[in-house]
């Protein structure tokens, strides 16, 4: 049964015998269930392991044999201990260690989110950590489906969340919306109206759904209202009485003239900074999200470092530790001035107008006139003015006044 | 132990296998270098030229160099060394 004991576990007496006929002591000893391993002859006596906790029965096995005997060594991990059991770190420390892991497994320390693509990680931890849910809250205090329920409520594109706690690891599931803007129309199936977002005139208005409260060629203003989703019924013999509303989502393309303003900015000089050619790598621990590095304090400080490799300590596969390390890259920056001529300024600029524009344009939106000018100042050059185009306009709003209201706008 | 008591195991023993009913030493050896030893009552002499083990009715004389006991337990002895020869002697 020993041998399946690791040999430096295993507890054992070497022991002496100072007699020529020990043949009666290990016979007591085999009857008394000693096991006796290489027991060898000497000069003066005989030599051999005796296995097991028995230096007590052992001493008297031998005064009943009337020979004498001397332990030359114990081994083992019983004696090993009893070897230290006066240092009060050493039988501390096992204790300390257990209370220090039952401590710190109290608690969150890893998050792990599966199911994402449009929402980042980033975006979920910090969100989790505003709320107490995150790095290093504790277990206990996690309401797990009021957590589900307030990331549903925070990131609309979730439509299914589901969150548990394995050890000490906090983990997220969730799926994705992929169709948000149909899901967004269905929802908006309410009685709605059709309101301007910016100033300007009307060009073009086709009405699909609701009652049009302008025409082409009005001035209309930001917050008015364009469509109405409140039709009036009216009695068939008579048509000026009006017998019932009916209220629809309003449904419209509208389009306005409208001007709006540029303005984009280009200093004379910028700093750069350029990084030195040559690296470090160093490890680097987080114990607690507090990095510490065999760095110099002031280049850490610099804000150059950059860590490229994170592996966080566990016990088993879901109870993680505080405690990260890996690999920190570090290069020492240094700022440089870079001036630029009048010129490259205005190339600059009008690339940025430019950008705009055709950004316009993939949204459908006409650019008619631009009214765009250089401004010469001292600390750089300004390009400014207005571009006069032809947008589509339109928000919905839900309906929710008076009906004498909506009549008398009618 | 009661009559009935007695008559009852020796019932059960004497279904068991002979090798395992009997009460004589069981003896392995390999080679001249190892000897296995069980169904013993105890040592009764150790010296590097001779061992004597003894069994219930006869003892066993082993002769040889160098001998060691590598193993003894109250079930079963294990000797080592160089071997010359095994006697029994009543």
């Amino acid at each position: 049964m020993t041998e399946s004991i690791p040999r430096f576990l295993r507890n054992k007496l070497i022991i002496y015998i100072e007699s020529d006929t020990p043949e009666r002591f290990l016979n007591l000893c085999a009857k008394n269930e000693i096991e006796i391993y290489h027991l060898r002859k000497t000069r003066n006596g005989y030599r051999g392991d005796f296995c097991g906790l028995c230096e007590a029965k052992v001493r008297s096995l031998a005064k009943k044999a009337e020979i004498s005997i001397q332990i030359e060594k114990r081994t083992g991990l019983f004696y090993r201990i009893l070897q230290y059991r006066l240092r009060v770190a050493f039988i501390l420390m096992p204790f300390m260690m257990l209370i220090y892991l039952y401590c710190i497994t109290r608690s969150i320390w890893n998050v792990s989110i599966e199911g994402n693509y449009h929402i980042t990680r980033d975006q979920i931890v910090s969100y989790l950590n505003e709320n107490s849910c995150g790095y290093g809250a504790v277990i206990k205090d996690i309401d797990l489906e009021g957590l589900e329920f307030m990331l549903r409520d925070q990131f609309e594109q979730i439509i299914w969340v589901n969150a548990l706690v394995e050890g000490t690891c906090l983990k997220i599931q969730i799926k994705e919306n992929d169709t948000i803007g149909n899901l967004a129309n269905e929802e908006n199936e309410f009685a709605s109206d059709i309101l301007a977002t910016r100033d300007g005139t009307l060009v073009s208005i086709v009405v699909r759904a609701g009652v049009p409260l302008h025409k082409p060629g009005d001035t209309i203003t930001r917050g008015e209202k364009l469509v109405s989703g409140c039709i009036p019924i009216y009695n068939n013999s008579d048509t000026t009485d009006i017998v019932d509303y009916q209220l629809v989502a309003s449904d419209a393309d509208i389009k306005i003239l409208t001007e709006i303003t540029c303005l984009w900015y280009e200093p004379k000089s910028y700093t750069e900074w350029d990084a030195y050619s040559f690296e470090e790598n160093a490890m680097y621990f987080r114990i607690f999200g507090q990095i510490y590095s065999f760095w110099q304090n002031e280049r850490i400080r610099e804000r150059n470092c950059q860590i490229v490799d994170c592996y966080q300590l566990s016990i088993l596969n879901d109870y993680y530790l505080p405690i990260c390390y890996g690999q920190m890259k570090t290069f020492l920056m240094n700022p440089m001035e870079i001036f630029r001529d009048e010129s490259t300024r205005n190339s600059l600029l009008t690339e940025k107008l430019e950008l705009y524009k055709s950004m316009l344009r993939a949204q459908g939106i006409i650019i008619l006139q631009e009214n765009m000018h250089f401004l010469e100042q001292s600390d750089g050059t300004y390009l400014m003015g207005t571009l006069k185009i032809i947008a589509s306009d339109g928000e919905e709003r839900m309906i929710e006044r008076d009906w004498n209201e909506q009549r008398n706008e009618l | 132990m009661s009559k009935k008591k007695l008559r009852i195991s020796h019932t059960i023993t004497e279904h068991f296998p002979e090798c395992l009913n009997t009460t004589d030493v069981k003896v392995i050896m390999i080679g001249n270098h190892e000897l296995l030893i069980e169904n013993y009552c105890g040592i009764g002499e150790y010296l590097e030229q001779k061992i004597v083990v003894r069994g219930r009715n006869r003892k066993l004389i082993i002769e040889g160099d160098n001998l060691l006991i590598e193993y003894y337990s109250k079930y079963d002895l294990k000797i080592s060394g160089i071997l010359h020869s095994l006697r029994w002697n009543s």
